[in-house]
């Protein structure tokens, strides 16, 4: 089974709503989608940090969650009750692969109980500047803008 | 008393320890099973309680779920599975094994107060 | 599908049903992981191997307290420092100083405030601090901060006990709380943020089912029941906003959350807004 077959626009609604619930729950923000986005992030000249992990079985793919460093650190801050100016680069990092960690695990539950048999990787992140990520898929790929305030973040799921 | 956290991700631990903090417990905090296991063989009479993740690196939360209740001095510590491991068939493994609750991430810091109290037996 | 994953489905549709029936609380299909690691403490408790035994156990038990532990472990929700913000503007500015002119005046003894669903008393203690801040800096506090009664209750005794306490870690005085409130009104030992005891002791916590009748609570000037009757089902919705109408006195003020709507009101409240906020105001005589 592939990502196609499992119904894009079920696991569209899936993702979506694992990110708001995942993000707000750790943070308290208000989180919401941008409906008109479907491209993948673009930090120009910004620190970008990304949260990565990968799922196998019905469906491989790897989930990614990006965002620029400041809006890292923010989300982090109010996961942890830390200043941002306190937290060091180890916590961002381990925060953002904890968010992805958290929303993969929420999409899984709700996949396996469609049906699907999933394994995940752990989670891990990565940094630097004008970062691009390519697939050779650009069909099986879905890509969402959520915003909270001034935070930004971009998910993309591509198959693999 | 203490309680104590295995987590190998230092964000949920310091979450974990913002919440025991204001119950007015120490936290000991170890970031997998092999640690965790080494300091209860020394503190296992001050612990309280152990909230233990399901995927860690090495031996897996349930893996020490179950050494924990074969101990004879650790198997009356209640143990909180925390993990993003969702499903019922996860759950009912882990409470059949002698885990006392498990709490799935993400969770507010009320419901994760909240879930801690209950193990305590103070809900 | 496989035959676990039905087995799943069917034992999460007869739990709904319960909690539906049982507890007045409606649950969406996609929140079956929050049921199933809620309720998983409640399986070691009485001893069941799966949730359709313990469907069937609580179910024919058909006992107020379980259905009650049941309504205490799937409502958990974050509660915010001042959330929305506007309830406390308009607590400040409509409200307050309306009432301390009834007071001044004599037209009312004091002031009853009920915050109902309150988990661990973010709410109350906000509307403490309005409180306390707004006589406070108008010399008035002396006179007037004990004519004022917070009643707080929630179905969690567990919750209240974190309460009582007034002790928050960082993460949640980082959600919502204004610097200048905090500075004011706690202190922090590493942590660990400690509320005033002059605000603590405002705040009357009490444990409370809100499926029960509301006549031994007394009337209220303000109920502040918000994102708690999201978890509800319609019927137990259109029920408690009856209920709230008659447990408040006359044009007494129901504030509920920002993105919560009220389907049936208009018989018992008139809407009003100030500064964007929506706030219910009885109807009957205006005082």
């Amino acid at each position: 089974m592939d990502m196609v077959s499992v119904d894009m626009k079920k696991l569209n609604g899936l993702l979506n709503r694992a990110v708001i619930d995942v993000i707000t729950t750790m943070t308290g923000f208000d989180v919401e989608d941008d409906p008109d986005c479907s491209q993948f992030a673009e930090f120009e000249s910004v620190e970008t940090i990304i949260g990565v992990m990968a799922v196998f079985g019905s469906i491989d793919a790897v989930v990614a969650l990006a965002t620029d460093i400041n809006s890292s650190k923010l989300i982090v801050a109010y996961m942890t009750g830390i200043m941002p100016t306190d937290l060091t680069d180890e916590d961002v990092h381990d925060g953002m692969a904890e968010l992805v960690n958290m929303l993969v695990g929420r999409v899984k539950a709700d996949l396996v109980r469609e049906g699907l048999d999933l394994s995940i990787t752990s989670p891990f992140s990565i940094s630097g500047t004008n970062i691009e990520m390519v697939f050779k898929d650009r069909e099986n790929r879905i890509c969402r803008r959520f915003i909270a305030g001034d935070v930004e973040m971009f998910l993309s799921v591509a198959k693999i | 008393m203490k309680i104590m956290t295995v987590d190998d991700s230092a964000i949920v631990r310091k979450i974990i320890r913002s919440a025991v903090e204001v119950l007015d417990y120490e936290v000991v905090e170890a970031k997998d099973a092999k640690e965790a296991l080494d300091i209860l063989e020394d503190e296992y009479e001050d612990i309280a309680l152990i909230l233990l993740d399901w995927n860690m690196p090495g031996m897996d939360g349930f893996e020490m779920l179950e050494l924990i209740k074969k101990d004879k001095h650790l198997r009356h510590i209640p143990v909180m599975m925390v993990t993003s491991e969702t499903g019922g068939e996860n759950i009912i493994k882990a409470i059949q094994t002698g885990a006392t609750h498990y709490l799935v991430k993400p969770f507010t810091i009320e419901e994760l107060t909240k879930r801690i109290l209950e193990c305590l037996g103070r809900g | 599908m496989n035959m676990n994953v039905n087995i799943s489905s069917k034992e999460f549709a007869l739990m709904q049903r319960y909690i539906e029936e049982e507890c007045g609380i409606s649950i969406g299909n996609d929140k079956a992981y929050l049921i199933e690691s809620r309720l998983s403490s409640m399986l070691g408790e009485f001893n069941c191997s799966s949730y359709e035994e313990l469907y069937h156990l609580i179910y024919t038990k058909k006992d107020r307290r379980v259905s009650e532990r049941v309504i205490d472990a799937i409502t958990t929700n974050e509660t915010l420092w001042f959330r929305d913000k506007t309830p406390w503007i308009i607590l400040e500015k409509v409200l307050l100083p309306q009432y301390i002119k009834d007071l001044e005046s004599g037209k009312r003894d004091r002031i009853r405030i009920w915050s109902a669903g309150c988990s661990t008393g973010q709410e109350p203690y906000s509307t403490a601090m309005v409180i306390h801040n707004f006589l406070d800096i108008r010399g008035l506090k002396e006179k007037f901060l004990p004519k004022f009664e917070i009643v707080a209750t929630d179905i969690s005794s567990t919750v209240l006990e974190v309460a009582k306490k007034g002790r928050y870690d960082s993460i949640s005085i980082m959600r919502g709380m204004p610097a200048s409130y905090r500075d004011k009104y706690f202190k922090r030992e590493g942590r660990v943020w400690i509320l005033d005891d002059e605000i603590r002791n405002m705040v009357d916590f009490r444990q409370f089912n809100l499926q029960n009748s509301f006549v031994l609570l007394g009337k209220f000037h303000i109920i502040f029941c918000r994102y708690v009757m999201i978890y509800f089902s319609s019927d137990l919705k259109d029920e408690l906003v009856s209920k709230f109408s008659m447990a408040l006195k006359d044009s007494g003020i129901l504030f509920i959350g920002s993105s919560e709507m009220l389907s049936v009101y208009r018989e018992y409240f008139d809407m009003e807004q100030y500064e964007g906020g929506v706030y219910y105001r009885k109807k009957g005589e205006v005082l």
